[in-house]
């Protein structure tokens, strides 16, 4: 009994720690950079968060599921790439945002059906993918950036409801979503479930193959809508588009508590990692801290979070 | 009579919150196979942790050969002539036999750090022979070896300290049923050179065969010691449970009906094997034969974990079983043999884990109804007496009976009409078997169909209507209700040749 109470009260201490720490950082560059804590930059870092944003919703799922997604970045550019051809073509705008999406589930259709079907490891797989994918991309359109979309689709990445970006709105929209779907439904259970103990979700009858398969697709059509609000805020689809986004994503999943060898992990957790990395890079950005440094402290950050999860640990 | 080799005076050792030790006695001669029972959590494996040097007992004294000890670690007390050879076997599988009992030896290290070969292969063979093991190549790496020429590795490594003491946990529980026999004979050939052996076991047959005497524990505390002659095996049970129990298995006064509610029809086992066997409503049908005989095979094929050629009949209907949701569909249900790797999900709640296979079921749409699963769960916390303060409680806390009847009544959640049980006590206490033993007959008169499989003999005689003998993946005996006893039951399992003939 008191094993466990121990072990509850250590898990829900993860949030309230993750929480201070995000308290932390948000006092230390109020008080560093004068530019810092205002609506409008706050909204600007929510404006930007978006695309790292939508992404780790699949992402957590997947972490908790046992596996990994590498190649969100690569799906991203390449959903990216297809709605900015398709564009080209003369197609109507909102026909080239379904087709980046349908592209971005394909490539996860793909990973799910080597992973899921074929057994085959996660990490491999997608790193297989990132790299193909990316190559793809510049053989696609040769590396060009595509511009020139119609002003309706900026809507989705540059306008403001007030004073909170659209982006943001339907970012904070699907973060509830994801969270009651993790919360209530059974395919959540199947989740954490096959996280835990694989084998039992198997001899329970339910298709292990299934629920790993949707996961990626999932992952693939987040990486795609991130795709979508990415070309539509910076008005340009490129070959470059997404790179190396999967180390921000996977960052704030695990600095959210999610352990990195499944069954463990919330929802909830990751949106606070999320808000704790973008701050963290903005305040850095603020006080014209150099990229490279910024990454040593990321890196560490995550090195920090995640250290202390064991196999089989607490 | 001679001098105790070992002595254990009021051993105690507490865990915070937990008292797992008080006040035991444990005296040990050279020579003799001192059995230790208890059921689980009654301190067998605590008390043998202090012995071999895992723990430091909270108070209490151990002397080895009239000298007081006190072992920091597991190397020491080997050091000192007391080994353990644990349940699972702790053998590096990729290196071979001589390496195994020799790892991490300085005896075995010449100059220049070389490791002496030559010498290190001899004293190993020496070693293994001197066990009754001559048969193994100790140059050969050890996943070319059987279960029982492991087993024998592991008692070399154990003896290659020359030990005074040694501890066997469950020896038997890794190995065939046919195997235990040459086990016993390396047993009894050490008890001649007079090495004093502590053999912790369930298994209430081995004990009369091998022990000489029985220490019982119960609860933490010293219960009684005493020759084997003059106990039977109803005190023991009586000892280590604290109550009557008066029978293991419960009556059978009931007759399976005439229906047939499974027919299996050229079932393929492997390329060359095959069975056909009928199970009718409201009987339970054993199916026994040692490892490999195909009785695991015929509960994945039927769950649909493993593919292959024949007919499954269900209920009069051809069924078509891929994968183990096929065959929830069909209302086959499967307790599996492994309740860790395949039954519980651990840090998961009772309820959840109840709830598992079921939650379509228990859904509004795709949210699942928190009322349904409550109730559902209550219903079987209830009818199965799961013992938990409640069900939100994690399942890797619940003792192993509790959690066996966890699985199987995430299983009976599904309603189902055939339920295949293997190994449905394993690691299981007595007092908890015998309640299994009791939900199992009563699920069959209720009209339920149980196939089980067990290498648990007696329970495979105390409960099935009707038993099917499998050897190397043919059914080659029948036997009904009451006709087979263990000899005849292993016999048909082992050679199914000799005809009526004694082994």
């Amino acid at each position: 009994m008191n094993a466990w109470t121990s072990r509850l009260s250590l898990r829900s201490n993860t949030l309230l720690v993750q929480l201070i720490v995000l308290f932390f950082i948000l006092v230390l560059f109020s008080i560093l950079s004068p530019y810092f804590l205002s609506v409008s930059n706050f909204m600007n870092v929510f404006n930007q968060m978006v695309e790292i944003g939508l992404i780790a919703i699949p992402m957590t799922m997947i972490i908790i599921s046992g596996a990994m997604d590498l190649s969100v970045g690569s799906m991203l550019a390449f959903s990216a790439v297809c709605m900015g051809v398709a564009f080209e073509q003369g197609l109507n705008i909102w026909i080239c945002v379904a087709i980046g999406l349908i592209a971005g589930m394909l490539c996860g259709a793909l990973n799910g059906y080597l992973i899921a079907r074929h057994r085959m490891q996660a990490i491999v797989v997608t790193i297989g993918m990132l790299v193909m994918l990316r190559g793809l991309v510049y053989v696609i359109n040769e590396g060009r950036p595509i511009s020139g979309f119609p002003d309706g689709f900026y809507f989705l990445g540059q306008q403001y409801i007030g004073v909170v970006p659209f982006n943001a709105i339907v970012l904070m929209i699907m973060f509830l979503l994801a969270h009651f779907f993790m919360k209530k439904t059974r395919f959540s259970t199947y989740i954490y479930g096959i996280g835990n103990n694989e084998e039992v979700v198997r001899y329970s009858g339910i298709s292990v193959v299934r629920v790993r398969f949707i996961l990626f697709v999932l992952s693939g059509f987040f990486s795609a809508l991130a795709g979508v609000f990415l070309v539509s805020r910076l008005a340009s689809a490129e070959a470059t588009s997404g790179t190396n986004i999967e180390l921000d994503v996977i960052t704030a999943t695990l600095i959210g508590g999610t352990h990195i060898f499944g069954g463990r992990g919330s929802l909830a957790g990751t949106f606070v990692g999320l808000l704790i990395i973008v701050f963290l890079r903005n305040g850095l950005n603020l006080m014209g801290v150099s990229v490279l440094y910024q990454a040593v402290i990321l890196g560490a950050l995550l090195l920090l979070a995640v250290g202390n999860q064991k196999f089989n640990g607490a | 009579m001679s001098q105790p080799v070992l002595t254990m005076e009021g051993i105690s050792k507490e865990f915070p919150g937990v008292k797992a030790l008080s006040d035991v006695n444990f005296e040990l001669y050279p020579g003799e196979v001192h059995a230790l029972m208890g059921e689980n959590g009654a301190g067998k494996s605590t008390l043998m942790k202090v012995l071999s040097g895992v723990y430091e007992p909270t108070a209490g004294t151990i002397r080895l050969k009239g000298q007081e000890v006190a072992f920091g670690n597991p190397l020491e007390a080997q050091r000192q002539g007391v080994s353990i050879i644990h349940q699972e076997f702790n053998l590096f599988t990729n290196l071979s036999a001589a390496e195994n009992i020799y790892i991490d030896r300085p005896e075995m290290v010449g100059r220049f750090g070389r490791i002496q070969w030559s010498k290190m292969y001899e004293e190993a063979q020496q070693l293994v022979d001197s066990i009754g093991g001559s048969g193994i190549d100790v140059r050969q790496e050890v996943r070319h070896l059987g279960v029982h020429s492991q087993q024998v590795v592991e008692i070399a490594k154990a003896l290659s300290f020359r030990a005074d003491v040694l501890i066997m946990d469950e020896p038997s529980a890794a190995l065939p049923e046919n195997e235990v026999k040459k086990m016993f004979d390396v047993v009894k050939r050490l008890r001649d050179q007079g090495v004093a052996i502590v053999y912790v076991s369930h298994r209430m047959k081995e004990i009369f065969e091998i022990a000489d005497k029985v220490t019982v524990l119960r609860d933490g505390a010293w219960i009684d010691t005493r020759p084997i002659g003059e106990v039977t095996e109803q005190q023991l049970i009586y000892m280590m449970v604290g109550k009557e129990v008066s029978k293991l298995y419960p009556d059978r006064d009931h007759k399976p009906g005439g229906e047939v509610m499974l027919e299996v029809q050229s079932l393929s086992l492997d390329a060359t094997h095959e069975v056909s066997f009928q199970l009718h409503k409201g009987e339970i049908l054993g199916l026994f034969g040692i490892p490999g005989s195909g009785t695991h095979t015929i509960a994945e094929r039927l769950f649909g974990l493993k593919g292959g050629a024949g007919d499954i009949i269900v209920g009069g209907m051809p069924a078509v079983i891929r994968n183990p949701g096929d065959a929830k569909a069909r209302r086959i249900a499967y307790v599996p043999p492994d309740r860790h790797r395949q039954g519980i999900i651990k840090p998961m709640s009772i309820r959840q884990n109840l709830s598992l296979p079921i939650l379509p079921r228990l859904s509004k749409g795709v949210v699942i109804d928190e009322s349904r699963v409550r109730e559902m769960s209550s219903e079987y916390m209830e009818s199965l007496r799961i013992k938990a303060p409640n069900d939100r409680q994690s399942v890797d806390y619940l003792s192993g009976g509790n959690q066996q009847k966890v699985v199987i009544g995430k299983w009976l959640a599904t309603h189902p009409d055939i339920l295949i049980l293997e190994e449905p006590t394993r690691g299981v206490d007595v007092g908890a078997k015998a309640e299994i033993y009791a939900i199992i007959n009563r699920l069959a008169q209720e009209g339920l169909s149980i196939l089980l499989i067990s290498s648990e003999m007696p329970e495979v005689i105390g409960l099935s209507d009707r038993i099917l003998v499998l050897h190397k993946g043919e059914i080659v005996h029948e036997f009904a209700h009451g006709e087979a006893d263990q000899e005849q039951l292993l016999q048909r399992a082992s050679h199914p040749l000799t005809e009526g003939g004694r082994l």
